[in-house]
């Protein structure tokens, strides 16, 4: 039984050829990704087929098959470095010893590098946002939490996903009628006192919830955890100073077309941007509900 | 001594609102927005074809007045340094009016 469902089994979807051995088709962000796991141990291949287990399914990516960007493939194996990646013709029995933390590396890079093809392939197509997101798995009712990297999304993320739908906590794309194309990436869970490193979690195993209905973004916000704040501040944001503060965390902006009218153009259907400063996440309950109680 | 000659730099998208407004500057490989008061619009706007720094001088005290301590070639040096450090504009020393 094949690990991967076959796309072609699908009514109505394009056939897809079968993915080789070792190789994992990954559907995400509208696009579709080789991950090429060949030559990797057994107990490296399982740990990749299980992080990625929510970009397996054909339409994770948020569209029809038929319709998904090729983002092309993804080569794990060339990730082990030089010496280890001239031996990819044969499988190796296990990774370098020594190294405790080796497959986590090697998910984490993985990761990233999955991010970036993903992204690059969806290039001048969608709007594209640093961003983390949840739906209401009933409405497709979805809270964008725009943010740098290591600030606060995969928390937010976590603390709410139980209720709400994960879609992603890394990059949000978003079409130019307002659907969000999930990336049911897995959640990178910062190691401590490793701070260097990331679990590489999916997110079925953190009691994640999985989508319902079609996400569209209900509404925007910039998140800034500050420690010191007490409560919840939420200042509606000038159009201008939003475009200023979203511009650095978006993707490709400029190969989209109209780049700063589709910014202003999601502020405006959403309600408008805002900035919001906290210090725990729990705290946005209300901020959150809110916004994924709206109708479209 | 030549005067220096100001030119906008070529934008990938612009935006006004209320008289203010953002530009983006960039290509495929990534993007930066600047925002800009009126009067950074009108410099750009003035100097889309390059203009001399002194003829730009005179068309923005047309349109905004002149400093109240008289001096508009260094408010408008000042202005257009400023502008060519966020990469808005560009400055030409080798052109213009001998």
């Amino acid at each position: 039984m094949p690990t991967v469902p076959s796309p072609s089994a699908q009514k109505g979807e394009t056939a897809l050829p079968a993915p080789a051995d070792g190789v994992v088709r990954l559907h995400a962000l509208g696009a579709r990704l080789s991950l090429d796991l060949g030559g990797l141990p057994d107990e490296v291949t399982r740990a990749f087929r299980r992080a990625w287990q929510h970009c397996l399914d054909p339409r994770a990516g948020g569209v029809d098959p038929a319709d998904e960007v090729d983002a092309g493939a993804f080569v794990v194996g060339e990730r082990l470095g030089e010496r280890l990646g001239e031996r990819l013709g044969e499988r190796l029995e296990a990774l370098p010893a020594g190294d405790d933390d080796a497959t986590a590396r090697l998910l984490m890079r993985t990761t990233q590098g999955v991010t970036k093809a993903l992204i690059a392939a969806q290039a001048g197509r969608v709007l594209m946002l640093h961003a983390g997101a949840l739906s209401d798995p009933a409405t497709g009712a979805s809270v964008v939490y725009v943010a740098p990297g290591g600030t606060g999304k995969t928390t937010l993320s976590r603390t709410f996903g139980d209720r709400l739908a994960y879609l992603t906590d890394e990059t949000v794309a978003v079409t130019a009628d307002g659907w969000i194309l999930p990336y049911r990436k897995p959640l990178s869970i910062r190691r401590d006192p490793h701070r260097g490193l990331k679990d590489e979690v999916p997110a079925g195993e953190l009691g994640l919830r999985g989508p319902g209905a079609r996400p569209w973004v209900a509404g925007v916000v910039v998140i800034r955890r500050d420690p010191e704040m007490h409560g919840v501040a939420v200042e509606p944001m000038d159009v201008l100073d939003a475009i200023v503060t979203l511009a650095p965390e978006t993707s490709s902006l400029p190969l989209l077309a109209r780049p700063l009218a589709r910014l202003v153009d999601l502020g405006e259907s959403t309600g408008g941007f805002r900035l919001v400063r906290y210090a725990e996440a729990v705290d946005l309950e209300p901020l959150i509900s809110d916004i994924t109680g709206r109708t479209r | 001594m030549r005067d220096p000659v100001v030119r906008a730099v070529e934008a990938v998208d612009e935006l006004v609102i209320d008289g203010e407004g953002v530009v983006l500057l960039g290509d495929a490989s990534g993007g930066r927005v600047v925002r800009l008061s009126a009067l950074g619009l009108a410099v750009r706007s003035l100097t889309a074809g390059g203009m001399p720094l002194g003829a730009l001088g005179v068309r923005l005290a047309a349109e905004f007045g002149v400093p109240e301590d008289g001096d508009l070639d260094g408010a408008v040096r000042t202005v257009v340094d400023d502008l060519a450090a966020q990469g808005v504009v560009e400055v030409d020393p080798g052109e213009g009016l001998a």
